[in-house]
């Protein structure tokens, strides 16, 4: 199920980085194409207005011509007629300019090409009628040929020129809508993608948070069954170094605390038990028998505890290793007193209990005894040589 | 679990691409409805069905569709029905129409239903004919047509030009015959021909006819059809007294001549009084026929006349059904090619005279253009550019010979060249 589900999480953000490329790119697109059509559309008005108002500049200059004929306003009326034919030439040339720009409407084009027509049809009239007038000098005619023939058609022609100019300029106007609207769609684009990385980023976010919540919680949990763990493996480990009765360390632990030093060390130790300790358990049971051996063992931590490391060995032997600033002369003493103290009578379970005690004190030299075994039959000999001897002494390990 | 988070996140994006998707289309809907209605409604109100006015629309409805307006087009019953019109006017008014433009049917029973379109906020444009209005507070702000009379003296100069292709002298022109039709713009149409024809055939005859209307050739064209009509008359008459004042200067100073002026004076009478009885016959020889409102009027009409007249050389209708008229006299008569037949507007059937030879050649105005440009000044009226007062559009003079020239043919069939 997991597995699953990282599957899917992955394929969300597959589609939602593909939907954003997506719409990256439109956008440039979009960009592109608005940034192209705005030049594209003000280059276009600006050629075909260019082009509309030269013509109709010059047909107004060809019109003032021909006004002045017919007033008879100039000297030398052919020289006008020659002018005329110049701006005709301008003519030609801005119609052709308008024609050739690109991206006009049908609209723009039909007009044009009408007003085109009427200033073709106005040149035709001026060219055949006005020049023979011009020639024969006939002003009566020449104003009537002005008034029903020319006139009427030049103003048209205007007019159709003006409106092909505000027909552009609608155009241009429609174009401009249609960037606005291109622009809208960019920026609507813009905030979506907007919304979508922002909508990625608190998904995300709060994955992430709900991730490390999750694994916060496991490392508690992990924390917690270590500590138990290690709680468990204490009490394991200490019940193989202790004795369950006295909770004194046994000879495991004696054995760990002072095999490294047979090799190297100089040290005092001594052992001590009961002289003739089944006779309690034979009298008062076991159960009296642990608690006379608990009362001793709690006597001698509380008398001997700072001197030295007490292990309770066997059931009523207790080890004693004195600690290094202990001397030879000091350990005797001590062990003097420790005699005396397991010597002394308990109370247990309301009953006065006294029993002597024998023991072996040993100056232990470096490599006196390959293991700790060894060394405790040396002790354990030498105490059995006082219990044999009537016990209740303390004999000393001979120095080989 | 996880099937509903990959659901949550489909989810957010589906909200998402809708939001989106309801933005663009709401931007869509509101820059579609704009556009439609960039402009607004511009109404424009003709004078009757025919194909002229056909035209016009055509025109006013190109001019709609490029700058950018909608356009409403009406037209009324005949060119008497004016009540039609003013409906037409308070409709304008009550759809917030931003302009009018109208060919008003009456020179005054619109003005009042005019005037409060124009308090409405509404620009008043006219076509083909104009109101009679305060020229310096009008209600109609410009007009657009074409001069009646300048339609008769095209008339008369192309009759004129036609006579002499033919091979002969316009001294040999014996009859003129006219029939007019029955709306106002019949009478200028006449005197345009009449008066152009006369002085054309007094010129070669060596004799001068008053100008009819100095001012109108002084201006050359410019705002002539401006002072058209009633206006025209009243210069005419200025002129006229112009000239008794310069007589009464002359008689002031007669005592001064000498014997040989007076000798001179006494010729130049003389040949005055010559001039004037040549003028006369001239004059006796155009008939004006009675004014017919149909062509069967106008057939018979023409009938009337020829038979009751020798020597007929040129005839000439003032609209579509006298010019129509005219020429089916003259096929039942079988005396096609004795009388010159010119006319006026380009139905289909006068073309097809035009063709078989009947009909000499005939007056065109240009409906598409009035149309157009109509539309034209209301749009550049409501952008809040000013317009001239006055656009002439012109007449062309159709026959068999320019008959497919380009710029005719575009006046003839406006949208099958725009197209």
């Amino acid at each position: 199920m997991a597995k699953n589900k990282k599957k899917s999480t992955s394929t969300g953000y597959i589609f939602a980085a593909i939907l954003v490329t997506i719409m990256y790119i439109l956008n440039t697109l979009l960009v592109e194409s608005i940034y192209r059509n705005n030049t594209n559309t003000s280059r276009t008005t600006q050629q075909a207005t260019r082009a509309l108002n030269m013509i109709n500049s010059q047909l107004a200059e060809v019109n003032k011509n021909t006004v002045g004929l017919a007033a008879n306003l100039f000297d030398n009326p052919l020289e006008i007629i020659s002018d005329t034919e110049r701006f005709y030439a301008n003519i030609n040339a801005a119609e052709k300019q308008f024609e050739s720009v690109e991206g006009l409407s049908d609209a723009a084009s039909n007009r044009f090409q009408y007003a085109k027509q009427v200033i073709a049809t106005f040149r035709t009239r001026l060219e055949s009628l006005g020049t023979s007038q011009v020639e024969s000098g006939d002003q009566n005619s020449m104003s009537e040929t002005l008034k029903q023939d020319l006139y009427p058609l030049q103003v048209t022609a205007s007019e159709m020129i003006t409106a092909t100019i505000a027909i552009v300029g609608k155009d241009t106007g429609v174009l401009q809508r249609q960037n606005a609207i291109k622009a809208y769609i960019l920026m609507t684009l813009m905030l979506v993608i907007w919304l979508v990385s922002m909508l990625a980023i608190w998904l995300f976010a709060r994955r992430a948070k709900k991730a490390r919540a999750e694994l916060e919680e496991r490392e508690m949990r992990l924390a917690e069954v270590d500590a138990k763990l290690k709680n468990t493996r204490q009490k394991a480990s200490d019940l193989a170094v202790t004795n369950v009765l006295t909770g004194m360390k046994n000879r495991y632990a004696l054995d760990n605390d002072i095999s490294d030093r047979l090799e190297t060390g100089r040290f005092q130790i001594a052992v001590f038990d009961m002289d003739n300790f089944r006779s309690i358990n034979d009298t008062y049971g076991y159960d009296f028998g642990d608690e006379y051996l608990a009362a001793v063992a709690e006597k001698l931590k509380e008398e001997f505890g700072d001197v030295a490391e007490i292990y309770n060995i066997t059931g009523n032997e207790f080890c004693f290793v004195f600690n290094k600033n202990i001397s030879e002369s000091q350990a005797v003493g001590i062990a003097q007193n420790i005699q005396r103290v397991m010597s002394s009578p308990f109370e247990v379970l309301n009953l006065n209990v006294q029993l002597p005690c024998s023991g072996a004190v040993y100056h232990y030299l470096p490599g006196d005894c390959l293991n700790v075994n060894s060394l405790l039959v040396k002790l354990d000999t030498a105490m059995r040589n006082a219990k044999m001897n009537g016990g209740n002494m303390i004999n000393n390990v001979m120095n080989m | 679990m996880n099937r509903n988070k990959k659901k949550s996140v489909f989810r957010s994006f589906a909200a998402c691409a809708l939001s989106v998707a309801v933005l663009l289309s709401g931007g869509c809907g509101q820059k579609g409805q704009q556009q439609q209605q960039q402009g607004g409604t511009i109404y424009v109100i003709a004078k009757q069905q025919l194909s002229f006015w056909d035209d016009v629309k055509k025109g006013a409805e190109a001019a709609g569709r490029e700058l950018g307006y909608d356009i409403v087009y009406d037209a009324a019953t005949n060119d008497n029905d004016y009540a039609s019109q003013i409906a037409s006017i308070q409709r304008a008014v009550r759809d917030k129409a931003k302009a009018i433009v109208i060919a008003p049917n009456s020179q005054t029973d619109l003005n009042e239903a005019l005037q409060k379109a124009a308090e409405a906020g509404l620009k008043v444009i006219s076509i083909n004919s104009d109101i009679q209005q305060d020229s310096m507070n009008p209600i109609s702000l410009s007009l657009i047509n074409s001069s009646d009379r300048n339609g008769g003296v095209s008339a008369a100069r192309n009759a004129a030009k036609g006579w002499r292709d033919k091979g002969k002298n316009l001294d040999e022109i014996g009859k003129v015959a006219i029939i007019g039709h029955t709306a106002s713009t019949a009478q200028d149409r006449i005197e345009g021909f009449t008066d152009t024809l006369k002085r054309s055939i007094g010129n070669t005859m060596g004799v001068q006819f008053p100008e009819a209307n100095p001012y109108a050739a002084m201006m050359g064209g410019g705002d002539a059809a401006a002072y058209g009509g009633d206006d025209a008359a009243a210069y005419g008459g200025d002129a006229a007294a112009a000239e008794g004042d310069a007589a009464a200067g002359e008689e002031a100073q007669e005592p001064e001549l000498t014997d040989a002026e007076r000798e001179a004076m006494a010729k130049d009478q003389e040949k005055e009084a010559a001039d004037e009885r040549i003028r006369k016959n001239i004059e006796k020889n155009f008939i004006i026929g009675n004014q017919c409102s149909d062509r069967e009027q106008a057939k018979a009409e023409a009938k009337n006349i020829i038979a009751s007249n020798e020597n007929i050389s040129i005839m000439f209708g003032t609209n579509t059904v006298t010019t129509l008229g005219i020429c089916d006299a003259i096929n039942e008569l079988g005396i096609s090619g004795k009388i010159l037949v010119v006319g006026f507007n380009s139905d289909e059937e006068e073309l097809n005279y035009i063709r078989s030879g009947i009909l000499y050649g005939v007056v065109v105005q240009n409906p598409y253009v009035m149309g157009y440009v109509g539309v034209k000044f209301a749009a550049d009226l409501i952008g809040g550019t000013q317009v001239t007062h006055h656009l002439d559009t012109g007449v062309t003079f159709v026959t068999a010979n320019n008959m497919n020239d380009e710029f005719v043919q575009l006046i003839l069939y406006p949208e099958a060249v725009n197209k």
